[in-house]
């Protein structure tokens, strides 16, 4: 009754507005941002041992060393964010009752991903895509949709988990 | 700020000269412009820290710290939508 009667105030009177939801619940999330931010620093760990093999660096290889390390700290901490988003705001007590190992596995991604930035070691890489495409196994598991494995059909042709849509 | 306050609910909000933990609170951001939000740390002196209560609201760290000045007053009466 009240609020009949205010909402037809406020039809005449317009009264101020306020947002009590300032973030949007937009309920997006898809670890495969997280997974190609993985795929991308093995394939620039592939370029910079290319670089490795050559006896001198020219003035374009010590540029390109460069921007390939920068790219691969930008992917490392897109690995962190994109992980830690879907961990901390779509995670709930329904998904952690069903995969209590989730904290370790996170946990886990994060210490890798920072082994992965401050070294130039494939086999360091290789195991956080493995800790990744975990996390996005039991991401999917959670939604009750079945995954399959496939190699990116680009490089570095590493094995991805997807989601069977 | 569900469950408390659900979409398209009318606020009545009064102004106050001091300010306490878990009062519901208008506050004129710089950023998110015109919100509500709960206080959940601080004092009328060295700012305030604020909280929304649903799961999908922004974080404490996300929000900043708010100065008294910036509140403008807290809610007394909530009219939720049948």
């Amino acid at each position: 009754m009240l609020f009949k009667i205010l909402s037809k105030l406020d039809s005449r009177c317009h009264f101020s507005r306020v947002s009590a939801h300032c973030d949007i619940p937009c309920k997006i999330y898809d670890p495969i941002s997280a997974q190609l931010a993985v795929l991308t620093m093995i394939r620039l760990v592939d370029l910079l041992n290319g670089l490795a093999d050559k006896s001198e660096l020219s003035l374009n290889d010590k540029a390109q060393f460069n921007r390939l390390i920068n790219e691969k700290e930008i992917h490392g901490q897109k690995v962190k964010e994109e992980i830690r988003i879907i961990w901390g705001d779509y995670f709930k007590q329904p998904q952690l009752e069903l995969f209590p190992e989730i904290h370790d596995l996170v946990h886990s991604i994060m210490l890798k991903t920072s082994a992965a930035k401050q070294h130039v070691d494939k086999a360091v890489t290789l195991a956080l895509l493995a800790d990744v495409n975990r996390f996005a196994e039991v991401f999917w598991a959670t939604k009750g949709v079945e995954v399959y494995s496939a190699v990116s059909p680009y490089p570095p042709s590493q094995t991805l988990i997807y989601p069977k849509l | 700020m569900m469950p408390l306050i659900h979409h398209g609910a009318f606020l009545i909000i009064r102004p106050a000269l001091l300010y306490h933990i878990n009062d519901v609170v208008q506050v004129a951001h710089p950023y998110y412009g015109a919100i509500v939000k709960r206080i959940v740390w601080g004092d009328n002196t060295t700012g305030f820290y604020l909280a929304g209560d649903s799961n999908a609201s922004l974080s404490v760290e996300q929000m900043g710290c708010i100065s008294s000045n910036q509140i403008l007053g807290k809610v007394c009466w909530i009219i939720n939508p049948k």
